[in-house]
């Protein structure tokens, strides 16, 4: 995918990115590669080919190959907004249909207020340093930005790639009118009332799941998978939150390491003695580390943040689909003892035997899909830890070696000065 | 507003080693004198008596204390001022500028002894060089070593105490290797002689660490934690380095004072030393009085060389602050990035628990495993980050204010020679005053005066020129040892970055064959 952000940064950007090709691949790599199962087959294929960043949203362009009758075309594309991403998320989650699938977890909101302020400061510090600073700094801010912008496009699509992997969600009509309806969906975003109604509704639904959770499980499956998942959930949020402050200090290192090559070029250019030579490489020796350290900040970023990240998000969903199933089988549990009252006083009989049957025929669908959906994310995760728990190992030896060897290049440069 | 002017004294009983030197000087300014820290401190903090605690287990020691070493209000290279001593001048202002100390917080985690001895890294190493100088007969050779820091006594009056140990060949000590028993104020003690006797004719005298009312208090309070041993250690690792510097001078080698220092078993306390002592508000009085006087003293530079160095230094200086500050940051992040690792360590150790896929689960705690090696790297990295690379800068971030310190005694001195010179235009006037009319009693006292004051101006004239010279040489011999030193440390800094990536390669080349057994 192609990513472009638009005039606040401006195309010279893209150039500014760190060499080495493997930069962008990588990374589009990583994040749909999070979900290793998606096959994009002929039927459907969606990407996001394009992006553009505006004051303060984000124009993905969602571009769909479909050979299915259902579209009008076989090719096309259209425009959404992280709005409308999510009015699609919500639209699952409250479809009953769907209650016994593990929704795929909607994509977080596109945030660049931090990088976007950090750009404004260094515009506003502009004259309290060199111009090879600012230079540097700009530089470094930019790529910032730009991998920002990378990631929500990135986590955008796997959204997207998610929903049309699945076998029941792909069908789905707002997923198709999503894809293919080229005007503005017009999907406002919640108004106070309606997120106030949300947070009751989640409030209840946590005070619910404590007491749903309470009733034991007949089934030993679904009983251990709501012991793994409610510590599991609670030890990924952890881990995700620590790995993110990890990450972020090991940025702020490689923030330090451009200040000193920063500061020691300008000693190497005002010395006087022999020194300079040696104060002016180890100047080029900081800038060029640097680079790499940055880069392993961010591939960290990447493939553990993130995934931690994502996982996070994924065990909520799964969460929630044992809570909707917790929640029909209460229901089941209810209508049982209502069929038997009723038919204790010999009243309304036939309507409990009704409200019965489809409480139990919810209850075993749900039951059914759950339990291959359960399956399925073990798979799941299991193969993306794996991939990327590779692809880290990989990635820290390619930048240890790159660092090692640039040390020993600048060391074995100096000792034969000196 | 001109201070109390006493004729300097210059040769203060010392003439023959001063003259000696000043042409056999360059044979010891190519030596680097291997000074090695000594051998016999594999623990650095080893504090006999104190538990140790901090290399615990558990999560880092995060309480980020202020370590303040901030100078304290009177600080000032300190000296003995018998107040009533009329050969010593009490203006001593080419002190270290207190503007140095690190305010972030600096909390050092304590080196951790079981695993490996880290002393501050031996910064002076013996190279090729040294080595072949040593074969070639050159026998400019000692070493000193600052160790075993011991509390002695109790409360508030309770001190450190450090063990200095000699290694030389060199003549002029009666044996080969020596050690005494001495505390922080014995240093400062030794610095405020050497300064009073050789700064102001030109000699560029190391500076004393600082003082520290905050760390020191916490230590003879009893505080055992991981900040008081870290702060001993970043102590004694200063008063190694700044032993080594004064005996690499070769002048100030020579002196007495310093040899007293090294060898005898007693040495008399040092007093006037505290900041608070009637000396200590002199200090600061002199100090006071002596920024006015620099502000108003203008030179007639006739030496172009003088007014370029000047400069040069003051740019040094302003880069070296920058880069200094920015070291200092590097350090802290690198203590946070170690604390985070380790926090995360633990947090994938848990989730490895709670992953129910066998292999997996298996695989995260590997991976929390190779985190908690990779903390203990940061920690390593930076502990090196800060006793090689940022105390070489505030150590010669000092040594600049005491180089800037010499050029301003140099002005002095002009300023001096300038005075007699205009005392002795204003007593010929007097005279030439007094022949005209005619008294005869008074001619001979005028011609008397006059005769004082032209050899006060010779006098004058013969110090500028000598304290000019001596600077000269002093900043060259400084200028080279600065490039020796610099070079010397920065490629030491820079192994430890290697080391650290050699080792990380390991750990991650142990851990691949894990990820990818994840089935």
């Amino acid at each position: 995918t192609r990513a472009c952000a638009g005039p606040l940064l401006g195309a010279a950007m893209m150039e500014g990115l760190d060499d080495g090709p493997d930069f962008l691949s990588e990374e589009d790599r990583g994040l749909k590669a999070i979900n290793v199962d998606l096959q994009s087959d002929a039927a459907l294929q969606v990407d996001i080919s394009d992006a553009l960043s505006e004051r303060d949203k984000v124009k993905f362009t969602v571009h769909t190959k479909s050979s299915l009758p259902n579209f009008k075309q076989n090719e096309f594309s259209v425009v959404r907004q992280h709005e409308e991403f999510i009015w699609l998320h919500d639209s699952f989650v409250e479809n009953e249909d769907y209650a016994g699938y593990i929704i795929p977890p909607a994509p977080p909101r596109p945030d660049f207020d931090a990088s976007r302020e950090k750009l404004q400061k260094l515009g506003e510090g502009e004259g309290s340093m060199t111009k090879e600073e600012f230079t540097k700094m700009k530089q470094e801010l930019e790529a910032e930005y730009l991998a920002i912008f990378k990631k929500t496009v990135a986590m955008h699509e796997v959204f997207l790639c998610r929903v049309a992997a699945h076998p029941i969600l792909r069908k789905d009509l707002n997923f198709h009118v999503f894809l293919e309806y080229n005007q503005d969906l017009s999907v406002r975003g919640k108004n106070k009332k309606e997120k106030l109604e949300d947070f009751f509704k989640n409030m209840v639904k946590s005070a619910d799941g404590v007491i749903v959770s309470g009733v034991k499980d007949v089934d030993d499956f679904f009983e251990h998978e709501r012991t793994f998942l409610l510590e599991y959930h609670n030890r990924v949020k952890d881990a995700s939150a620590k790995s993110d402050r990890m990450t972020r200090s090991h940025k702020s290192a490689a923030d330090d390491y451009n200040r000193i090559g920063s500061s020691l070029y300008a000693l190497g250019t005002q010395d006087s003695t022999d020194i300079c030579k040696f104060f002016l490489k180890v100047s080029e020796l900081f800038d060029k580390t640097r680079k790499i350290e940055a880069r392993v900040s961010a591939d960290e970023d990447l493939k553990l943040s993130d995934l931690l990240k994502y996982y996070l998000r994924e065990s909520q969903a799964a969460k929630d689909l044992l809570y909707r199933r917790s929640r029909s089988l209460v229901d089941y549990e209810n209508a049982n003892k209502a069929l038997d009252k009723a038919r204790a006083k010999n009243k309304d009989v036939l309507q409990a035997e009704t409200s019965q049957q489809l409480c139990c025929q919810k209850f075993e669908k749900i039951s059914e899909s759950a339990k291959q959906e359960l399956i399925d994310f073990k798979t799941r995760r299991v193969a993306a830890f794996r991939k990327n728990l590779v692809e880290l190992a990989e990635l820290e030896l390619k930048h240890a070696k790159g660092n090692l060897q640039l040390l020993q290049n600048c060391l074995a440069v100096l000792n034969g000065d000196t | 507003m001109a201070a109390e002017r006493e004729p300097p004294p210059l040769r203060d009983g010392k003439p023959t080693d001063f003259e000696e030197l000043e042409d056999g000087e360059d044979l010891f300014t190519s030596t680097v004198s291997t000074l090695e820290s000594s051998p016999s401190s594999p623990e650095p903090a080893s504090l006999p008596a104190e538990d140790i605690s901090a290399n615990s287990n558990g999560p880092k020691a995060t309480e980020v204390v202020l370590d303040d070493d901030r100078e304290d209000l009177f600080a000032e290279a300190t000296e003995e001022v018998s107040l009533d001593s009329p050969e010593r001048e009490p203006i001593l202002s080419s002190e270290p500028s207190p503007a140095v100390t690190p305010v972030t917080p600096t909390t050092l985690i304590a080196p951790r002894i079981e695993s490996k001895s880290m002393s501050a890294p031996v910064i002076f190493d013996r190279s090729r060089e040294e080595i072949e100088e040593e074969a070639n007969g050159d026998i400019f050779d000692i070493e000193i070593g600052v160790s075993d820091p011991e509390k002695v006594g109790d409360g508030m009056n309770a001190y450190m105490a450090y063990r200095v140990t000699t290694k030389t060949s060199l003549s002029m000590f009666s044996k080969s290797e020596f050690s005494v028993k001495r505390r922080f104020s014995d240093f400062l003690g030794l610095h405020s002689k050497l300064a009073s006797k050789y700064l102001h004719v030109g000699y560029i005298v190391p500076p004393a660490p600082e003082k520290s009312i905050v760390g020191m208090t916490k230590v003879k309070v009893g505080k055992e934690d991981s900040s008081s041993t870290e702060f001993v250690e970043k102590r004694r690792a200063a008063l190694e380095r700044y032993l080594q510097r004064t005996v690499k001078h070769p002048t100030l080698l020579q002196d007495p004072d310093l040899r007293q220092f090294l060898e005898s078993s007693e040495l008399p306390r040092a007093v006037n030393t505290q900041a608070l002592s009637g000396a200590g508000i002199l200090r600061m009085v002199n100090k006071a009085a002596d920024a006015v006087n620099k502000m108003t003293i203008k030179m007639n530079e006739s030496d172009a060389w003088f007014e370029e160095k000047q400069q040069q230094f003051e740019n040094l200086d302003q880069q070296l602050r920058k880069l200094h500050a920015s070291v200092e940051a590097l350090v802290c992040h690198r203590k946070e990035l170690s604390a985070n690792t380790a926090a995360f360590a633990k947090s994938a150790a848990m989730l490895g628990n709670s992953e129910d896929h066998t292999a997996l689960s298996r695989a995260l705690s590997q991976l929390a495993e190779v985190e908690e090696k990779i903390d203990q790297l940061h920690q390593e990295q930076a502990f090196a980050d800060f006793y090689m690379f940022s105390e070489l800068l505030s150590d010669y971030i000092r040594l600049i204010a005491a180089v800037k310190g010499v050029f301003d005694h140099r002005m002095k001195c002009w300023q001096k020679w300038e005075d007699a010179q205009i005392t002795l235009l204003k007593k010929r006037e007097a005279e030439a005053k007094i022949m005209v009319a005619n008294k005869p009693d008074k001619i001979q006292q005028a011609k008397n005066e006059i005769r004082e004051w032209e050899a006060k101006v010779q006098q004058g004239e013969r110090d500028f020129e000598q304290i000019s010279k001596t600077i000269r040489k002093e900043v060259g011999r400084f200028e080279k040892e600065r490039v020796k030193d610099f070079k010397t440390v920065i490629i030491k800094y820079l192994e430890s970055l290697v080391q650290t990536q050699q080792q990380l390669i390991k750990y991650w080349e142990a851990f691949l064959p894990e990820a990818k057994a994840i089935a």
